[in-house]
Parts: C-alpha cells; structure tokens; sequence
C-alpha cells in the first residue's frame, strides 16, 4: 500500500490558461483509480472545477486559476475502509494509501501526505494547493497540507473549504471544537487569534474588519445569552452585514467571527465578506490587467458621468451622448448644445450646466427632451445623487433644487470661503478653501457640522453614506461618523492624484501615472492595481461599475471583480 | 516618487524561490525535498508569528532570517471531521499519531545558506480571563526544532541566476 501499488500516469490541465508562474494552482492527484477507471477520475475532476470555479469570489477570479488533474493508477480501486471505525473492512493497494477511518472516524479520509506532496511537486513545482480525490462513495475528506475528499455528493466542499485554511490562513468559525457539547470550549482563551476571520477584539476602531462594518453596525452584532452553550438562534441582522457574531474559533463565546455564516463555519454556504477579500487579496495581484473593454474612442470625449448602471459622456463641442450597452457604436445623442460646460447625473436623473448659469434636465427624448431648472449667471457648479439636485454660486451660496423648475430652490448655505460641495445619498457636504469639511444637517444656513479641520484637504467625495477626503499629500481618510477626530486613513501615497467612489463601499484612486487601485482593505496595505496606463485622466465609479477615460477620449469599463 | 504601500498588491513577477518539503512523525522533522522554483508571491513572509503556529526560516550563513513563511497544516494534532448531511455541525477529533509532511515555497535569497523549521509555544493564560486584549499579545517567541542546509542544486541555480 504504497507508490508500490500502482503509477504516475501523466499530468493534464483541465482549466484555466494563466502563466503557471503568476497563478494559483490547483492540483489534483487521483486515488483508488485502476487504470480502467481513470475516466471516472477524469468526470470527478471536471465536477470538481464545475463546482470550484462558481464558487465566489474565486468565480471572478478564473484568469488566475488553473487546475491540473494528474492521472495515477492504483492496482486496486477504493480506499481502505477499517471495520474498526464502522467501515466495509476493505484494504486496498493504492499510491496514496488513502483510508477512511482515521481516529476511529470513518469520514475522516486520510493520505500519505508526503507522497501526495511529492508528486504534486514533481509533476507540477509551481502547485498552491494539492488535494487528492479519493475513489469510493462512501462521504469522506480531510484538510491539512493536502486536501482529500471522495466521490460521494457534496464532498468537494470538504477541500473548497480546506483551500480556506492551506492556501489563504483563514480560521474554523464555527463555535465548538466537537458539535457543542464539549467542555472546556465556553470561553475563548485570551488573546487575538493570528487568522484574518476571528477576533477577540470587540472595539470598533481597532477592528482588523472594520473596514467592512457600516457605522450603523452595532458591535458586537449578536453576542451569545449562554454560553456553556452554542447560540444557535438565527441571524438578528440582514444577511451579509459585516459586524460580531460571537461564537468562532471553537468557541462559544469570547471570540466573533464576521458575519452570521460562512463556508468556514458551515460547508453548502459562501464565503462570508472577509474570508472572500482575503481569497481575493492573495489571487487578485496575479489577475492580468485585461479586465478593461473599450466603450468608446472618441478623441473629442472631455468628461465622462455615471450614476447607477448609466453612464454618460460629453464632448468638447457641448454633444452628450448616453451608452446604450454596445461598444464603441452603442451611444445616443441626447443634446448637441455648445454652451454645454458640465454634465452630472444622480440615480436615473441627467443634468446639464450651461456657460449661462442655465441648468436643465433631461425629461427622456433625445435632443429636445430638456426642461430648463434654473437661469442664474452665478452658478458654477451643480451635483446630483438620486433624486436631489445642488448648485453652488460663486459667491458660495448653496441651492438644492425643490422640484419647481426656475422658482423652486432653496438655500442652504451661503459662506465666500465654499469651494465644492459633493453629494452621497441624502447627504450633503461642503469643502472650504480652508480645508474644512461640513455636513448639512439642516436647517437651512445654520444647520451645517463641521467634521474636519485640515488645510491639506484637496477634495472630497461622498457614496450613499460614505465620505471621503484626499489630502495634497496623497493621503486618503473615510469617515467614521466623528466629526473632526473620527477619520481613519486609507492611504498614504503622495502619487494619488484622485479618488472616486461607486456604490457597494467601493473605493478607489488613480496615481499621476495612470494607475488605477481599488480599495479592498485593510487600510494601508489594502488595495488592488487595477490598471497601469499612463493615458489614464479620469475615473469613474456609480453602483458596481468603474470607468476611465483617457487622454486620447477613450473610455473603458471595468470587467474584473467588484464586490 | 517612490510609490508605497498600494504596490504590495501589485502584480508581481515571478522570482527564484526554493520548493521544500518536510515531513515529521512526533518531534522529529526532516527535509525530504528542496527544489528550485519560480513563482510570484502576493504574500511573502510574515511579519509577527502566531501562538501555536510553526514556520520555516530561510537564512543566510550568519543565522540572519532572509524570510519566515507560516506552515499551514504542519504538526496537526487535530482533523475535521465533516457533515454528510446540510446543516450539522463540523467537529474536529484528535489525531492519534502525530505524523505527516508539510510544504512552504520560500523566496531564495543571493545568500540563502540554510533553512530552520520554527514553533511557537501555545499561549499561557493570564489568571483571569480578559476581554479586549491588545494586539501585541498575539506576539509569540519563536523556538528553533531544527535547521537544514541546502543543497548544492540550490546553491548553483541560485547563484547562476537561471532556472
């Protein structure tokens, strides 16, 4: 029962076409497969990429994955199977030596991990993660340096998730070490686990997650009533919200995992929030910059607008044009007016800033379909988000329009020293040349916070209920929610020229030499290239969409994985 | 300028690095395996270890660490053991002997000499429970088990610069 027992046969690649050298790779090694039943191992193989493969966040991954299927034949078919442990009592010749059974459990599935490791390296030196698929239907699998798992229906969750602990670090989250009625588990020992998935820290500002918890978030989320017990209530919380759940770890109570389920704490469900931007941090630097498919390649384009899934540009003779969805020909006139300086959009809404002060509405027919807001020389700027619409003077005075075109604006502010206003949601924001930054919360002309001091803001950008600033150092800061001391920085790299937001908490900036990154925490060390053209002047985030524009009027879509 | 920490998440080119394999029954631990490599790395080494963790340094003939590269899935003393049915609970049972192999790929320094296979003890409980403890007491002393030299196929092929 050894590499006696049967032969290498030879190594095939059954997906994915990235370098070997610049992949995550996966090798599977057959066992308990007589040479007449390697196609058995073959349609194994391919169930287990089928399954693999949409698996998120590795199903937006795949131009950095490859999986390699090595045929080995065993003399015998099967695994052992020791009555001992409740099996068949079939000992069996195989290469890997494979056995159910082990610690006197049947479905612990067990191999000779040395021999497993050896020819995974031999055949392919490059591997990441080897597992081995066992022969039999009887369930089975186990994790550790190399992953095993049978034929039996579901079992390729067993090293879906076992990949979570070899390849990516991460931690059990589940809250008992044998079920629940062990002793010895209610209280979680002392001190911050090393894994990215478990904690022991409930304070939000030190959170190595809290990147990914709203400010709405309670923390902890749900804390377990009894723990000599696993708290098995359902979730208190909408599915998918980042924040504490305690009961992780093998434990019942003291340590917290990040959202009420994941496939390392139960197999059948998906990775939860960190575990996927953990998975998605290791693979996603070998992800190939081809993620971007060209929209248009107009070298008139001066500006380019987004809101929701619309996406509008606008060219220096004043035309605006919407994307219809085909590249390069898939664009409408909307207007062709060369007073047009400005174009904003917010939920479904577009709007156009004239060299007049006029402001005007697109209502849905090209070209003429423009109703007139305002006529006021003064304006020199308007924003949009959903459904509020804002202009900024140039003596300082802030307008929110109240939905009566030319009579219907409100005043909200009126300071000389305002030199931006930005929009998220409902919110609004103004920037001072000073650099202070303030939060309207009404009413009008008295009702604005001040959240930050600091004559090294350049610009701000708000989200939904999202705000972030970009110092002239490169710096970048999102706020926590308290004003002047709650900003928690991002980033610090005096190359960063821009930052834009899109919905779903997506971040991202663009450096003076073009490149492009995404914010996928933590802060700091947290972010992903995207791109890296020197052509790159704009980028553009709305919803899960990002673009960019180039110096040549070539605009781009990102194609690649947002969350 | 110089671009700083975003480029951690950068594209990165594949290097020379070293293949190796251990395997270990009890206490006792040897290299069985060391081979030349390329491979890019998006995570290499680590910058504080982990209680109850073991590693594998690279170091250069002076005992100074080049690299230090967790060892997922080494010495495990326990397995999981997983639900057939939706629904039930993973459990985790100990294993009776304590016996397998683990691989790292190390990234392969000009001066790489030797290699050492490192453990850090479990954590010792302070008297009473404690809630929000500081990070820092994550930190754990690293213990040397044993040390490897590498062979002369690596020594060449890093030296001659070609795979």
């Amino acid at each position: 029962m050894s590499i006696f027992d049967g032969s290498v046969l030879g190594m095939t690649q059954i997906f994915g076409s990235a370098p070997r050298n610049k992949a995550f790779n996966v090798v599977l090694l057959a066992d308990g497969f007589t040479n007449a039943q390697q196609a058995a191992y073959n349609t194994a193989c391919t169930n287990f990429v089928n399954a693999f493969t949409v698996t998120p966040p590795f199903n937006t991954l795949t131009p950095a994955i490859n999986v390699f299927r090595v045929n080995v034949q065993s003399t015998d078919s099967g695994a052992d199977d020791p009555v001992s442990a409740g099996g068949t009592g079939a000992s069996v010749r195989t290469y890997f030596d494979s056995t159910f059974g082990t610690g006197g459990v049947r479905r612990l599935l067990t191999c000779n991990v040395a021999t497993a490791l050896s020819v995974a390296a031999t055949q392919l030196p490059q591997f990441t993660v080897a597992i081995v698929v066992v022969n039999s239907t009887v369930y089975g699998g186990s994790g550790g340096s190399v992953g095993t798992f049978s034929l039996a229906g579901g079992a390729n969750e067993i090293a879906i998730h076992e990949m979570g602990h070899t390849a990516f670090g991460l931690a059990d989250e589940y809250p008992y070490y044998a079920g629940g009625a062990e002793t010895g588990h209610d209280h979680h020992p002392a001190g911050e686990p090393g894994e990215p998935n478990v904690t022991v820290n409930t304070n939000r500002a030190t959170l190595k997650w809290n990147w990914a918890v709203l400010a709405t978030t309670a923390l902890p989320t749900m804390s377990n009533p009894s723990c000599g017990t696993v708290d098995s209530r359902p979730s208190t919380v909408a599915n998918g919200t980042v924040g504490l759940f305690e009961g992780a770890h093998y434990y019942h109570c003291g340590a917290y995992r990040p959202e009420y389920d994941c496939k390392m704490r139960n197999l059948g469900v998906p990775f939860c929030r960190i575990c996927r931007q953990v998975i998605l941090n290791k693979i996603g630097p070998f992800m190939p910059f081809r993620d971007w498919q060209e929209i248009d390649n107009n070298p008139a384009t001066k500006a380019i607008v987004a809101a929701g899934n619309n996406l509008y540009q606008l060219h220096n003779n004043g035309r605006i044009w919407r994307y219809t969805g085909t590249p390069l020909t898939g664009w409408q006139l909307l207007d062709n007016n060369p007073a047009t300086t400005t174009i904003v959009a917010g939920g479904n809404n577009l709007y156009q800033l004239h060299n007049n002060g006029r402001i005007w509405r697109y209502t849905g027919t090209p070209l003429t379909g423009w109703q007139l807001l305002d006529n006021n020389p003064a304006t020199k700027a308007i924003i949009a988000a959903d459904n509020n619409l804002y202009q900024l003077h140039n003596n300082g005075r802030i307008w929110k329009y109240t939905g009566t075109p030319l009579t219907g604006w409100q005043m909200l502010d009126n300071n000389p020293a305002t030199v931006a206003i930005v929009a998220g949601g409902n919110n609004l924001y103004q920037l001072h040349n000073n650099g202070r930054i303030w939060r309207y919360t009404g009413p009008p002309l008295t009702g604005w916070q001040m959240i930050d001091n600091n004559p090294a803001t350049k610009a701000i950008v708000a989200v939904d209920n999202v705000l972030y600033q970009l110092h002239n150092t490169g710096r970048i800061w999102k706020y926590t929610g308290v004003p002047l001391t709650g900003w928690q920085m991002l980033d610090n790299n005096p190359a960063t020229s821009l930052i834009a937001a899109g919905g779903n908490n997506n971040l991202f900036q663009m450096h003076n030499n073009g490149k492009i990154w995404r914010y996928t925490g933590p802060p700091l060390t947290g972010w992903l290239q995207l791109d890296n053209n020197g052509a790159s002047v704009a980028i553009v985030g709305a919803a899960s969409n990002l673009y960019q524009l180039h110096n040549t009027g070539r605009i781009w879509r990102y194609t690649g994985p947002l969350f | 300028m110089e671009e700083r920490a975003p480029d951690n998440a950068a594209p990165q080119e594949p290097t020379h690095a070293i293949r190796l394999i251990f395997e270990y029954e009890g206490d006792e631990v040897r290299l069985v395996s060391q081979h030349p490599v390329e491979v890019a790395f998006t995570d290499t080494g680590v910058s504080q270890v982990e209680h109850s963790s073991y590693y594998v340094d690279t170091r250069n003939a002076s005992g100074q660490t080049l690299a230090r590269i967790k060892a997922h899935g080494a010495f495990a003393t326990s397995a999981e053991v997983f639900p057939e049915q939706h629904g039930e609970p993973i459990t985790r049972v100990e294993v009776p002997n304590l016996k397998g192999a683990f691989t790292v790929v190390a990234p392969a320094h000009d001066d790489t000499d030797h290699v050492a296979v490192l453990k850090t003890p479990a954590r010792v409980l302070p008297a009473t429970g404690a809630q929000g403890i500081s990070p820092e007491s994550a930190i754990a002393e690293v213990q040397e088990i044993a040390s490897f030299p590498l062979s002369d196929e690596i020594r060449t092929k890093k030296q001659g610069g070609t795979q």
